[in-house]
């Protein structure tokens, strides 16, 4: 890991950031949110149609969503990391011609061509992690209730719920997880 | 000497013919319900056959399953009488109870008495047994068999917010950037 220090110029430190796997504070609070938000949904389904009563089974009700929250908000980490430099490919072309026509507003103000270099890279990375970060959420909660709801209701099904549920929720989390941490070329 | 051996021959037909008259019944205990389910109606079926020549008189059929601490009945008897089955016919008698607890129960044999024939003691005879059945719990009958529709409706409503608002947002800026393209 890079150690934080001022042995990096301005310049590099930014582009660690921008290509690096850290999460800032606001994406990690809107990842976990997303994940804890998406891990007590199923809450619903083994409280009404497994008939699991929420007080009777708080401790492991709580347990489950806490780990699931955890692994899917990996998820959304190690997707978020793999779907950024595609968006940021993609969004070249607009993000330069936003920053073309601002440009092109305010022509009284003449700026250099490596300070628009620099607003160019900077609205792309912008962009590009407001899109990855919305991609990836897509893409894991879908992920995780498909398989949830393939676990708990169609190969555990006949598991006495309490099973149903560890299975379901490690299961569906789990493969999340494992399935982000895959690297496509 | 032929007259000898024709009289000897009218008497045991007569005598033949006198055994082959009686009764036989056949009891038959069916439970219709595919699912049996605490607090849900439970029928049993019973199907007396008299396979026999003769009439059966003074049939009586008890079947002594279904106590009150196990079961309420709902319609029917468990004791019921009949004057006479003829030969050859059918009757059929179906008792509704409800089970008062869920678990494993065994449904034992139901009985039947008649007169076969007469100035001959009574006959008893014995349903199939049906055996240990599972009597579910209505908690665990919901939980297989509801159709849970408003459950699911439901479910999909809450997803929406984790998978829609997201792939909108990412939509519009997608939109938003590949426009921008366009218009330069």
């Amino acid at each position: 890991m890079a150690p934080k220090s001022s042995n990096f110029s301005k310049e590099e430190e930014l582009l660690l950031q921008d290509f690096g796997r850290d999460l800032t504070r606001k994406s990690s609070l809107i990842f976990y949110m997303h994940a804890i938000f998406v891990s007590a949904l199923p809450l619903w389904l083994f409280n009404r149609i497994h008939q699991m009563e929420l007080t009777e089974h708080a401790i492991l009700f709580a347990i489950g969503t806490l780990v699931s929250t955890y692994l899917v908000a990996s998820a959304y980490k190690n997707n978020k990391f793999q779907l950024k430099h595609k968006v940021a490919q993609k969004r070249s072309d607009g993000v330069a011609a936003e920053i073309n026509s601002q440009m092109a507003e305010n022509d009284s103000k003449k700026v250099s061509k490596k300070e628009k270099d620099e607003r160019i890279l900077w609205r792309k990375n912008e962009v590009a992690e407001a899109e990855s970060m919305q991609l990836a959420v897509v893409y894991s909660n879908s992920v995780f209730l498909i398989l949830l709801i393939l676990l708990s209701f169609f190969f555990f099904k006949s598991y006495s719920p309490m099973i149903n549920y560890i299975i379901s929720m490690i299961g569906a989390s789990g493969i999340t997880a494992l399935l982000s941490t895959s690297s496509k070329n | 000497m032929k007259l000898y051996l024709g009289i000897v021959l009218l008497l045991l037909t007569a005598f033949a013919k006198g055994d082959d008259e009686k009764a036989k019944i056949i009891l038959v205990k069916r439970i219709l319900n595919d699912i049996i389910t605490e607090r849900n109606d439970l029928a049993i079926e019973y199907n007396l056959y008299n396979i026999g020549d003769g009439v059966a008189t003074d049939v009586e059929l008890a079947d002594s399953s279904f106590h009150e601490s196990d079961f309420e009945l709902i319609s029917g008897m468990t004791s019921v009488k009949w004057s006479r089955i003829n030969a050859g016919s059918n009757v059929t008698h179906a008792v509704v109870v409800q089970p008062l607890r869920a678990g494993d129960f065994n449904f034992t044999s139901a009985v039947v008495q008649y007169v076969s024939e007469k100035g001959v003691d009574v006959t008893f005879g014995y349903s199939n047994e049906i055996g240990e059945q599972e009597i579910l719990s209505l908690k665990e009958y919901n939980r297989l068999h509801a159709s849970h529709m408003m459950e699911w409706g439901l479910f999909a409503l809450w997803c929406m917010p984790s998978i829609d608002v997201p792939l909108l947002l990412y939509y519009l800026s997608k939109r938003k950037y590949s426009k921008k393209v366009k218009k330069n």
